[in-house]
């Protein structure tokens, strides 16, 4: 099977196929994740080459582990908890890690992610949002991530970051403010 | 100062899902909930645009991030390739409630090698097993079949195709006043034939043929009773 033809398989279906041992199902199931893995465990761990470390360890246990994948969840949860897990566990090991900065000092962060993006054409909207985006702390781009690019339920970002609900629902309501902040601050097109 | 995890004191409770109302994450219910408090209000109604635009800047700006380097994928991919070859048992049964695998062939680009050692890997993997199983199962059944006792209704009686039970045998010192007639009268009434004999003491060894072994006490205490034909009748030790 061409992994071109596995587009539209969804990801429990592919998750099953690689539980089987179908590497061509795993191929597109990796396809699919591996920028979005990485560009999620950039939130905790500052060097890429480590951020890539943790995709291949995150990658090699959801083919270890496809079989014991219960379906409590979707795949999509599943495979960024490991994520997770593996990030915060190479940040404890590597001490190189973002830390959580308060929230009123969130504006002050200098994130080396935003001198990457200097040479960026500022009239790029998504780099804009990018740099704003870099500009948050940690918790706040993680649980944008979670609940605008990977729109996972607000249950399943609570079992994933251990937080309840009503906790989930306002560090979102939070971090979507520091954004809106940070994006008139760098002179990107006010988003309401 | 610590991330305030309260609830927004200004603001509706709905507002506060309304992402996941963007996103389709909600369920029917909450749906409906969010849906009927924004009939009613348009603050909500105008967080609800903005929310729609600001989550397609978001996800425009998350497309355009990186990957990381084609050596990540490389790596996975050599790995997955040699403990797939370490492990053929993978392609076990898969747990509760998953969907079958997909069918799997060769990578287009595996390359003459690669496609040489899928081949011969190919007997190892089990493909064939089911099949397999299930001709054992059906040869397992005809055997069964034709050995195990089969019930027949012939009176209630069972009769079976599997080994004949052994006839009894019994240890038999005629009457030396008895006639050869008296004898084959007896032997006959009781279904039985001299077999071997005679035997120290004048004894022979006559063999019934099977029947109800309930019926063989009778049968010797038949026999007992003819005492002008039989000195002793008993049970042949084996």
């Amino acid at each position: 099977v061409d992994p071109a033809d596995q587009q539209e398989v969804p990801d429990l279906e592919l998750l099953a196929a690689t539980a089987a041992g179908g590497s061509t199902a795993f191929e597109t199931l990796y396809a699919r994740y591996e920028r979005r893995v990485y560009n999620y465990v950039c939130t905790f761990v500052r060097q890429p080459a480590l951020a890539e470390e943790v995709v291949i360890d995150t990658m090699m246990a959801v083919w270890n582990g496809a079989r014991g994948f219960t379906q409590t969840s979707r795949v999509s949860t599943w495979i960024l908890g490991i994520a997770r897990h593996k990030a915060l566990d190479a940040v404890r090991k590597t001490k190189t890690h973002l830390d959580a900065a308060p929230l009123d000092q969130a504006a002050e962060i200098a994130d080396t992610a935003e001198a990457a993006l200097d040479s960026i054409d500022r009239n790029c909207q998504a780099q804009l949002m990018l740099r704003a985006i870099a500009r948050l702390s940690p918790d706040h781009q993680e649980i944008l991530r979670l609940a605008f690019y990977e729109e996972l339920p607000y249950e399943d970002i609570a079992a994933l970051l251990s937080i309840p609900d009503n906790t989930v629902k306002t560090r979102v309501f939070y971090a979507k403010q520091q954004l809106r902040g940070h994006l008139a601050k760098i002179g990107a097109e006010p988003v309401s | 100062m610590t991330a305030p995890d309260e609830t927004p004191s200004s603001g509706h409770s709905q507002a506060a899902s309304l992402i996941w109302y963007v996103t389709g994450a909600l369920s029917v219910s909450e749906r409906r909930d969010i849906e009927r408090h924004l009939e009613s209000c348009a603050e909500c109604r105008s967080e609800l645009q903005s929310l729609i635009a600001l989550h397609g800047d978001m996800r425009n700006a998350y497309d355009a991030e990186a990957g990381p380097s084609a050596r990540a994928r490389l790596t996975v991919l050599e790995r997955i390739k040699s403990a797939s070859a370490t492990d053929v048992g993978r392609t076990g049964a898969l747990p509760r409630g998953r969907t079958p695998p997909l069918p799997e062939s060769l990578p287009r680009n595996a390359g003459l090698f690669g496609r040489l050692v899928e081949w011969l890997r190919a007997p190892l993997v089990p493909r064939w097993a089911p099949v397999a199983a299930l001709m054992l199962i059906v040869i397992q059944a005809a055997v069964l079949v034709r050995v195990i006792p089969e019930r027949v209704n012939t009176g209630g009686e069972v009769t079976t195709r599997g080994l004949a039970p052994a006839p009894t045998r019994l240890r038999a010192v005629f009457n030396s006043q008895a006639t050869e007639s008296q004898i084959r009268e007896l032997l006959s009434s009781l279904g039985a034939r001299i077999v071997d004999g005679p035997a120290s003491g004048g004894a022979y060894v006559i063999e019934l043929a099977p029947g109800d072994p309930k019926y063989l006490g009778e049968k010797i205490h038949a026999a007992r009773a003819r005492s002008d034909i039989l000195q002793s009748i008993d049970v042949a030790p084996p």
